[in-house]
């Protein structure tokens, strides 16, 4: 967990020091709009997309609600395939698991491809902790890496930089001497830099977009190569899986696939879709002789069977940040953890539930519901961010719990209703003869308004009650 | 760094509490997944539908193919027969400037290699020392999907996974019989047999758009992909 600004600060911090920085809300604003446009158009190109978009999930609704089953048949298979398998309770589990492969193996230098779990658990630091060098290969996730910093976008972790900041940072930390600040030219420094640590590589990491049960296969979804080339170069092969992200078919494993690719940056499939099934067999001149896979829980299985329960079904595919009003605005950092924009305002409070800091991250909404319309998955995300927000009510301090309180005793009689809106009213005529700027000031005085009004306009009130008009028979 | 005899199969070992594990997820199962009216559990779906391209033209894969080949930025070649492959490799590795090439032990990359060859480019099996510093890899495919312009290779049948992926570009030699119409053509048959130790759906070049968003190609795979359709 370090590197991530959760702990110790606020969102409304966060999401400041976001709105402050016109470079990145710029960036940000390009870059979701740019694959908000990919998935339309790509979607736009298939047969039928809300008919696949509720068949998926329903598969996904299938596979949780069978997951002890189709977690038990992948390990047998896995085991079969000659892969072996650790069950890790959590993100310290998983990590140990790691270490002793490589500590087993004498391992110097480990590679990796992109995996949001080992972000999750803080995989690198338990292995730099051991003693091991770890390379992100990924690029935005190398850059991201020698710049100390995390991920600002599930799928362009990057954003935050440019070519400057780029070239820069390459000079200062990979001896790169005075590379060009122009995009071929960083691309190409970093080919070259990186390829030499797949190849004297000891173990490669990966993450799992997809594990398959039926073969025991595990499906990497990339652009660059880094991930075959973790998985190709390097002696030993660990893959961290979130014990969620399983199919048991391979007619499952196709839905969801043709569906990940077009909602996270509008193409029919990856550079790269890799399926691997074992360690290298006999005759193949490359591949890992040793492959493992840790099934990870890190708290999901507090989240199954919980009204929280559909998130589980994410596909990590960044839809949904990519459309979201309040993403858009305020970038990735300000979520304060590994998982941004509307599925990590609901994943991040459950799975990082001992920290208080995380339940607000479900007021990171407007509740506009733009997300669910674009989740690949039909996730009900605003229901679920509702369901924290009620949640977080039940703890809301003493004196907003005796507000809405008192609010509603107030508006549970006729005859109390009737006598706040003709004090309303009354106010209502006093602001009019105020003038807007009067109100808003006086607004702004009430205890607890200030922060509330701040950034937005205090309507008036149109003259009259409509009860009144009503009666009067002008409506 | 040369190929080495692959050692006998590790023992494959598990570790943690599987019992404990899956009993945990068991408990919290055991009331359901618990569903709101406004979005209620979904029926479950008899056929799991495939993803279909509204342009695939499933009477002209191969006309299909090139498109989505242009798109995802392979370059599409078509020979009429197996003798047209040499001429047209020579040309991809003289645009290149290609000296040295390796193949994989699949017939149609080994044609092409010895066509290679004939043509001055040095030509040797792939291993991970040859290949890292070859500038084309010379490959065939199990099958070619007609939706998305992909090849599809085979670590068992290539005879490893680097020929396709170390080199700078990749010169892909695939018989026009093995096109399909999709992805799930491909990977739902994977459910009959046991699938090979790596299967990839090579889809156009290495790509990133890592650094302000702008496309550059070969981040770390090819640079470039040349398929020969043969036939048809």
């Amino acid at each position: 967990m370090t590197g991530h600004q959760l702990f110790g600060t606020t969102l409304r911090q966060r999401t400041a020091r976001a709105v402050d920085d016109p470079v990145l809300r710029g960036r940000t604003r390009r870059a979701v709009d740019r694959f908000g446009l990919g998935r339309v158009l790509a979607l736009s190109e298939v047969a039928d997309p809300d008919a696949l978009r509720q068949a998926a999930r329903a598969v996904r609704a299938e596979v949780l609600a069978d997951l002890p089953a189709v977690l038990e048949r992948l390990a047998d298979r896995l085991l079969a395939n000659g892969v072996s398998v650790h069950w890790a309770v959590d993100a310290a589990d998983a990590n140990a698991y790691v270490a002793r492969v490589a500590a087993a193996r004498d391992a110097r230098t480990v590679v990796k491809s992109k995996s949001m779990a080992t972000e999750e658990t803080g995989l690198n630091e338990a292995l730099e902790a051991a003693g091991c060098r770890v390379v992100e290969t990924d690029l935005g996730e190398w850059i991201v890496q020698l710049a100390r910093e995390t991920p600002s976008h599930l799928i362009a972790p990057a954003l935050h930089h440019d070519r400057h900041s780029v070239a820069e940072l390459f000079d200062r930390t990979t001896g790169a001497g005075g590379v060009e600040p122009v995009p071929e030219a960083l691309n190409a420094w970093a080919r070259a830099r990186l390829r030499e640590e797949f190849l004297r590589a000891d173990v490669g990491v990966t993450g799992v977009n997809f594990a398959v049960a039926d073969t025991g296969s595990l499906v990497l979804v990339t652009n660059e190569g880094n991930g075959r080339m973790v998985t190709t170069l390097p002696p030993v092969h660990v893959a961290v899986l979130g014990m969620e992200r399983v199919v048991a078919t391979w007619d499952q494993l196709d839905l969801l696939l043709g569906l990940l690719t077009r909602s996270a940056s509008g193409q029919a499939l990856t550079s790269y879709t890799t399926v691997l099934t074992g360690p290298r067999r006999a005759g193949e001149v490359d591949g890992p002789e040793e492959s493992h896979v840790v099934i990870l829980d890190n708290g999901r299985s507090d989240v199954l069977g919980s009204e929280f329960s559909e998130i589980l079904a994410c596909i990590r595919c960044g839809a949904c940040l990519n459309t979201c009003p309040v993403y858009r605005q305020v970038g990735g950092h300000s979520y304060g953890w590994v998982y941004s924009g509307p599925m990590g305002a609901v994943l991040t409070p459950l799975l990082a539930r001992r920290h208080a800091e995380a339940a607000e991250l479900a007021d990171a909404s407007t509740l506009c519901a733009a997300c669910m319309d674009a989740c690949p998955v039909a996730i009900p995300i605003q229901d679920l961010l509702l369901a924290l927000r009620r949640a977080n009510a039940v703890d809301a301090p003493a004196g907003r719990r005796a507000a809405w309180r008192a609010w509603s005793s107030a508006w549970s009689s006729p005859a109390a209703y009737r006598a706040t809106t003709r004090l309303a009213g009354v106010g209502g005529w006093l602001a009019a003869r105020a003038g807007e700027q009067a109100t808003g000031r006086a607004v702004r005085l009430v205890p607890g308004a200030r922060r509330w009004a701040h950034g937005r306009d205090v309507p008036l009130p149109a003259g009259g009650r409509f009860r009144d008009r009503w009666r009067a028979g002008d409506v | 760094m040369t190929s080495d005899p692959v050692p006998p199969q590790p023992v494959a070992t598990e570790s943690g509490d599987r019992a404990g594990f899956l009993g945990r997820l068991r408990e919290r199962l055991a009331g359901g997944l618990p569903y709101s009216p406004l979005h209620p559990r979904p029926a479950p779906v008899a056929a799991v539908p495939s993803v279909v391209p509204l342009a695939l033209d499933a009477d002209d894969l191969p006309g299909s193919f090139e498109r989505a080949a242009a798109v995802a930025g392979a370059v599409v070649h078509r020979v009429a027969t197996a003798d047209g492959v040499g001429e047209v490799a020579a040309a991809v590795a003289a645009s290149v400037g290609a000296r040295l090439a390796v193949t994989t032990a699949e017939p149609e990359a080994v044609a092409a290699g010895a066509a290679l060859a004939g043509v001055g480019v040095e030509v040797v099996p792939y291993d991970r020392a040859a290949g890292a510093t070859a500038d084309l890899g010379v490959t065939s495919a199990v099958a070619a999907v007609a939706a998305t312009g992909s090849v599809v290779v085979d670590a068992g049948v290539a005879g490893g996974r680097g020929a396709s992926l170390l080199p700078r570009v990749h010169l892909c030699v695939v018989p026009v019989g093995r096109l399909v119409a999709t992805p799930g053509d491909v990977l739902r048959p994977l459910a009959a047999a046991r699938p090979p130790s790596a299967l990839v759906l090579v889809t156009g070049p290495s790509r990133t758009g890592d650094i302000e968003q702008l496309l550059t190609l070969g981040v770390h795979g090819p640079v470039a992909v040349h398929v020969v359709l043969v036939g048809g």
